[in-house]
């Protein structure tokens, strides 16, 4: 046995003492230590020698270059052409016809957005800069609150409903003057008053001076708000003889429905008969004014609410003029108050001069119940033709 | 309709004070009419060119003076604008146009002159949009001024009647607007926010003060007798009237409006201020036909659109120079200029007192060499 200690481990332990534990033979550390204590540090010259011997091998072997490659055109169609060749050769061929169509629409031309972000700048400006002059007042309307750029917006509307969902066909424009005044005279029904809307779309659409109708509306409707407003921008005047006279004397072209409300109140199997023309105002107004009649039948209009039953009482508890029952209103609320896409024919007839009588005679009512009757007849005549060549409601 | 030129030698103008009557007596008094002006106030400041009797018009002792100062033709300008129904109000402006009347009867005066409104005629679903002169008043007289006004109308187109010899002009005026607050249109645009019906906008008329004036001279120049409509000749809608004037509306449901006015009127008057025009005003249109202001009189009055922004612009001008701020910062500069004044005289008073320190000490000094 070989007694000599073990020689003392020469390290210090964390908290500065002397190790205590022997040394591992022919070292001069413990086993815990040794691992610790450097092999003695490189010298400087030995650094500078192993880095220049890493940087002649660097030299010679360059690293392969890991940046991404630029992005170019040429890479991409490299690499859709990669992509493509993945696919079936069908696919493959039916990939390249869509792109080479999307590529030669004009979809891709440049111009064709520029063109399009210039259509709807030059929109937004306008309407934007339409909207700050109509906010600033700076607009015009005539003496009776016709606001021609409000018809102008609203047209698109009353053109749906004309040529799309009434399919209006409209015949005897060119009775109407292309100046100078005229009264027309037309049957009242369905039971919103759209066929005087439809009357005025027309005429300013097909007649060649594109002349605007003025519409005699019932005094009830100023006293609603909205329509009120509605009525005095597009043009309608109450129905009052002064209105009247005084339109006419302006060479306006003015629309009156002598039936009123009895017209458009009445029930669906009455429908197409004429009931009395009022008093006979119209026929007044136009002898003092020396105005042509111009009888106007419009036909599919009654069918648009086939009215069951004018309800009187309810009318009178809501002061109302009538109350329509159909078979959708008021059962379905607002939706039945759709009107039915029934066809539409509007006939203006011919002229009756009124120039041929006396104006001195304007008053005397045997000479105005006398031409309330004749245009009452023409009227009627013209809506029995055109009942007779009727085939169908809802085609025509 | 008689139009012819005379000659007038003495003027009576009630209601001096009122805005019309104040322009018309500076007016007529330039072009050398004599004028005797009439009004219940005491004039504060002295009007040359008039001479005042402070009385009431319902002065029975008024014949009398119309008969020694020889007056000829009288303009009648004393109406007091009042919404409410007040006695004594409508005492002075219905039994006091009356009570006028008799007194120029008895004293002979040739011509009298009436501005009036277009507000009589009052505002209904079913009139037509251009009422002549000959149609009926109608809808119920909502406000108090409405009611007096068809009144004093309806008593003068029955006097009319008797009346043969005298020339009698009722000039209707559309809504006023210009040289102040005349008309109950210039108090509704003078509001910070109009208050309107939704969904409902009348065409309303409006006339330039001056040609009121122009008009009015005119029917004392020349004897046109009977109702004219004066307004310029474009109505316009409401809500454009508002846009041009620069004020904001405030839309109210219509059957809140209606109600909630009543109910308001139960506590308190003062809500009338908020609503200068009744609704039913602001509701349908009450144009006037002025064909026959066209044919008679020979009359253009100036543009709608003009006499609406310019009363805008003089209202704003008006608000900027009376705004709490420019006030207060007219007092801080005035503060700031006596002040500086003040500054500048203690500084000069100073100075001086030094000065003659110095000299006093300077001759001291000498005194004491000279003495050494």
């Amino acid at each position: 046995m070989n007694n000599t200690p073990r020689p003392r481990c020469q390290a210090q332990t964390q908290t500065g003492r002397p190790c205590r534990l022997p040394a591992v033979a022919g070292q001069d550390y413990c086993h815990i230590h040794i691992k610790q204590q450097p092999t003695s540090p490189p010298s400087s010259a030995e650094l500078q020698a192993e880095l220049r011997c890493r940087h002649q091998t660097l030299a010679a072997h360059p690293q392969p270059d890991t940046s991404p490659p630029l992005f170019t055109a040429e890479e991409l169609l490299h690499l859709l052409s990669q992509l493509l060749n993945r696919f079936s050769p069908e696919t493959q061929e039916w990939l390249r016809q869509g792109l080479q169509h999307l590529l030669a629409s004009e979809w891709c031309d440049r111009q064709t957005w520029q063109g399009i972000g210039y259509v709807l700048q030059v929109l937004t400006e306008t309407q934007l800069d339409m909207l700050k002059r109509r906010l600033s007042g700076d607009y015009e309307v005539d003496a009776w609150g016709y606001d021609p750029e409000f018809v102008d917006t609203i047209l698109p509307i009353l053109g749906f409903f004309f040529q799309r969902y009434w399919r209006v066909e409209m015949t005897g424009v060119e009775h109407i003057p292309m100046q100078g005044r005229a009264l027309l005279v037309a049957n009242h029904s369905g039971v919103l008053p759209m066929d005087g809307a439809m009357i005025a779309y027309g005429v300013r659409e097909y007649h060649p001076a594109h002349r605007l109708v003025r519409c005699l509306v019932a005094d009830w409707f100023p006293t609603l708000p909205f329509l009120s407003i509605f009525l005095n921008k597009t043009g309608q005047v109450v129905a009052h003889p002064d209105n009247g006279r005084r339109l006419l004397e302006a060479e306006e072209l003015v629309l009156v429905f002598p039936e009123g409300y009895k017209g458009v109140g009445k029930p669906f199997k009455e429908r197409y008969q004429l009931t009395r023309l009022g008093r006979g105002g119209f026929v007044r107004m136009a002898l003092e004014t020396g105005t042509p009649i111009l009888p106007v039948a419009v036909v599919g209009a009654e069918e648009t609410y086939p009215l069951l039953w004018n309800a009187k009482p309810i009318a009178r508890l809501l002061g109302l003029p009538y109350f329509p029952i159909t078979p959708t209103f008021p059962w379905l609320g607002l939706l039945g108050a759709v009107p039915l896409p029934s066809k539409w024919t509007i006939d203006i007839g011919e002229p009756i001069d009124t120039r041929d009588y006396d104006p001195q005679r304007a008053t005397n009512p045997a000479l105005i119940s006398e031409i309330t009757d004749l245009v009452r007849q023409r009227l009627q005549d013209q809506i029995n033709v055109r009942l007779a060549e009727r085939q169908s409601v809802f085609f025509g | 309709m008689k139009v012819l030129t005379t000659l007038m030698k003495t003027l009576v103008i009630t209601g001096l004070l009122s805005p019309l009557g104040r322009r018309m007596a500076r007016l007529t008094a330039s072009m050398g009419v004599r004028v005797l002006g009439i009004d219940i106030k005491p004039l504060t400041k002295p009007f040359p060119g008039v001479e005042f009797v402070q009385t009431d018009i319902r002065n029975p002792l008024l014949a009398e003076l119309f008969k020694t100062e020889k007056v000829d033709t009288i303009l009648h300008c004393a109406f007091r604008w009042r919404q409410r129904h007040v006695e004594e109000i409508f005492d002075s402006n219905v039994l006091g146009t009356i009570r006028l009347l008799g007194a120029a009867e008895t004293a002979g005066v040739r011509k009298i002159i009436l501005p009036s409104s277009t507000f009589v005629y009052g505002a209904v679903a079913g009139n037509p949009a251009f009422l002549g002169e000959d149609s009926d008043f109608k809808g119920r007289p909502h406000d108090a001024y409405v009611r007096e006004l068809r009144e004093i109308e309806t008593f003068v187109n029955g006097f009319r009647h008797q009346q043969s010899q005298m020339v009698i002009t009722v000039l209707r005026f559309a809504n006023l607007l210009g040289g102040g607050l005349t008309s109950p249109l210039a108090r509704y645009l003078s509001l910070p926010a109009a208050p309107t019906l939704l969904g409902f906008e009348p065409m309303l008329q409006v006339l330039h003060h001056d040609d009121a004036l122009r008009v009015l001279g005119h029917c004392l120049q020349h004897d046109c007798d009977g109702v004219f409509n004066i307004a310029a000749a474009q109505p316009l809608p409401l809500y454009q009237l508002l846009a041009l004037a620069g004020v904001p509306p405030m839309m109210i449901l219509h059957p809140l409006a209606y109600q909630g006015l009543q109910m308001g009127r139960m506590f308190s008057h003062r809500i009338d201020a908020l609503v200068p025009i009744p609704w039913d005003f602001l509701r349908y249109s009450w144009g006037a036909d002025t064909r026959r202001m066209v044919r008679c009189l020979h009359f253009t009055p100036i543009d709608a659109k003009t006499t609406v922004q310019q009363w805008g612009q003089t209202l704003r001008q008006h608000r900027r120079q009376n705004s709490r701020l420019t006030q207060a910062a007219t007092e801080c500069w005035q503060d700031i200029v006596t002040m500086n004044q003040k500054c500048r005289a203690t500084h000069q008073e100073s100075s001086r007192r030094l000065a003659r320190a110095v000299a006093e000490l300077r001759g001291r000094g000498s005194a004491t060499a000279v003495k050494a």
